[in-house]
């Protein structure tokens, strides 16, 4: 257990972990009551999506940049007067076993990124309750599985983003994808529309387990699409584990 | 070298040299060609988003240049490193060599908009002649003049930006935050911003009035579009200049 205590110190240590972790909190409750009040400007009653949108869209970009840092943070060149060094080199010496290295950094961005997804759904969703006339319902069964495919979305959407950053060995990379796929318009959702097999991408496949109100051109089960998605990210991590374990550092 | 009685090289002689810095860089190339790729991509995806579901009213030009909001990403990426590529170590060379604060920076942004131009055209070419290709016959074709007008716009906002995202990484100093903050802001923020508050006076929407005249909001088309982007990236071009010049790099 020592390793991921250890990697759960270097993500408490980065700066840009906790603005990413402050936006996965502040920003999907702060949408919703914009969204609320302009609804109940337009005389138009609440969505059964109401602050799930948040979580989908804007929430998750602060796992994005968690699972990112966690990885290009150790790839990033020190300053020449320190050596020069990166600490990947530094993370293998007193740890060399290249798997035990990625497990202990997939289990603490996961455990990070779970209490952080768990904390801005129970506060998203309360907000959007109090925000608007819906009553609040997040101990009911069926929410309960809806608020568990947030929690599910996010920590898969991490694991994807460090899978990326390890196989790019930078941050810029996946930050672009991963970002602008989370944009209001994201790309593969445009592309599900085009093409149905790309309901199946991990993203639009992963929004099936909350998202309810959204057309799509295939339906997805909750259930399925959760798998698809946890296919994708096992693929993902695994391209990685093999490219990591292969080459220098 | 043309060297200055003082000793430092003239301002041409430092643009030669930080076009150079760039264009020497693999990191510039990639986010470059990306810019380039995704126009292409983003074109398709446009096209054949509208073929699936043409609405009405709609002329080339419209369908075309929504591709902008993507092809953007790999300029802002461009804004970034053009300045982030000298942090931690590098800039203490230039300045040593050059130890000129705003001459440096200005020249900096000179060079980043005479790499920038080239690709934007050639970028927002490729999204016109893809659409083109796609739906020639299909929707109106506006006049040549109008046409020329609007994909000189476009090619201008997409340097524009570039040297926004120059300002955004001049204060951050690093690539990871910078690229988060510019493509977080442009993909995210911005988006919900235009669709929940009545801001309109934000850089991304004020400056759809130069790649998308038919979506600027009201009171924003033309000069007034332009009037606001430009003061934006002035603005925050001056406060980066400012920032070169106080901090110690």
């Amino acid at each position: 257990m020592r390793a991921p205590a250890a990697e759960l110190r270097k993500l408490a240590t980065l700066p840009g972990v906790w603005i990413g972790a402050a936006v996965g909190l502040v920003a999907p409750p702060a949408i919703t009551v914009i969204a609320a009040r302009q609804a109940a400007s337009y005389g138009v009653g609440a969505d059964a999506d109401d602050g799930y949108q948040g979580l989908a869209l804007m929430g998750v970009v602060g796992a994005i940049v968690i699972g990112v840092l966690s990885v290009s943070s150790e790839y990033r060149a020190e300053d020449a007067e320190s050596g020069g060094g990166r600490p990947i080199a530094t993370a293998l010496v007193v740890r060399p076993g290249r798997f035990g290295l990625l497990a202990a950094k997939l289990a603490a961005v996961g455990v990070v990124v779970a209490v952080l997804a768990a904390v801005a759904t129970a506060g998203t969703l309360t907000t959007s309750a109090l925000a608007s006339d819906v009553p609040l319902r997040l101990l009911d069964s069926g929410e309960l599985v809806r608020e568990a495919g947030v929690v599910v979305f996010w920590v898969l959407t991490a694991w994807i983003a460090q899978g990326i950053t390890l196989l790019t060995r930078g941050g810029v990379v996946p930050l672009a994808v991963l970002i602008i796929n989370s944009s209001l318009v994201s790309v593969s959702y445009l592309l599900s529309r085009v093409i149905p097999a790309a309901n199946y991408l991990p993203d639009v496949a992963g929004f099936s387990m909350f998202i309810r109100t959204r057309e799509t051109t295939v339906d997805v089960a909750p259930a399925a699409g959760g798998l698809v998605m946890l296919l994708w990210t096992a693929a993902v991590v695994a391209a990685a584990a093999i490219v990591f374990h292969r080459r220098d550092a | 070298m043309t060297v200055r009685i003082d000793g430092t090289p003239s301002f041409g002689r430092l643009l030669v040299s930080e076009v150079r810095k760039l264009v020497t860089l693999p990191a510039v190339w990639g986010s470059l060609a990306a810019g380039v790729l995704v126009a292409g991509g983003a074109a398709w995806l446009f096209s054949a988003t509208y073929r699936a579901d043409p609405t009405g009213g709609r002329d080339l030009l419209d369908v075309a240049l929504g591709a902008i909001d993507y092809v953007q990403a790999g300029f802002l990426v461009l804004g970034v490193l053009a300045i982030s590529s000298e942090y931690p170590g590098p800039i203490r060379v230039t300045l040593t060599t050059t130890p000129r604060r705003i001459p440096v920076h200005l020249a900096k942004a000179t060079a980043l908009a005479m790499c920038a131009l080239p690709v934007a055209l050639v970028a927002v070419a490729t999204v016109f002649a893809v659409s083109r290709a796609l739906l020639g016959g299909e929707v109106d074709v506006p006049a040549l003049g109008t046409t020329l007008g609007q994909l000189a716009s476009a090619t201008a906002y997409l340097v524009i930006v570039a040297l926004l995202a120059f300002a955004v990484a001049t204060g951050l100093r690093r690539t990871v935050p910078a690229v988060s903050a510019a493509l977080g802001y442009f993909f995210v923020l911005g988006p919900l911003i235009r669709r929940y508050t009545g801001l309109d006076w934000t850089p991304d929407t004020a400056g759809i009035a130069l790649w998308h005249p038919g979506s600027a909001p009201p009171g924003l088309e033309g000069p007034a579009g332009w009037a606001v982007l430009t003061a934006w990236t002035l603005g925050l071009l001056a406060i980066a200049t400012t920032a070169f010049t106080l901090r110690d790099t």
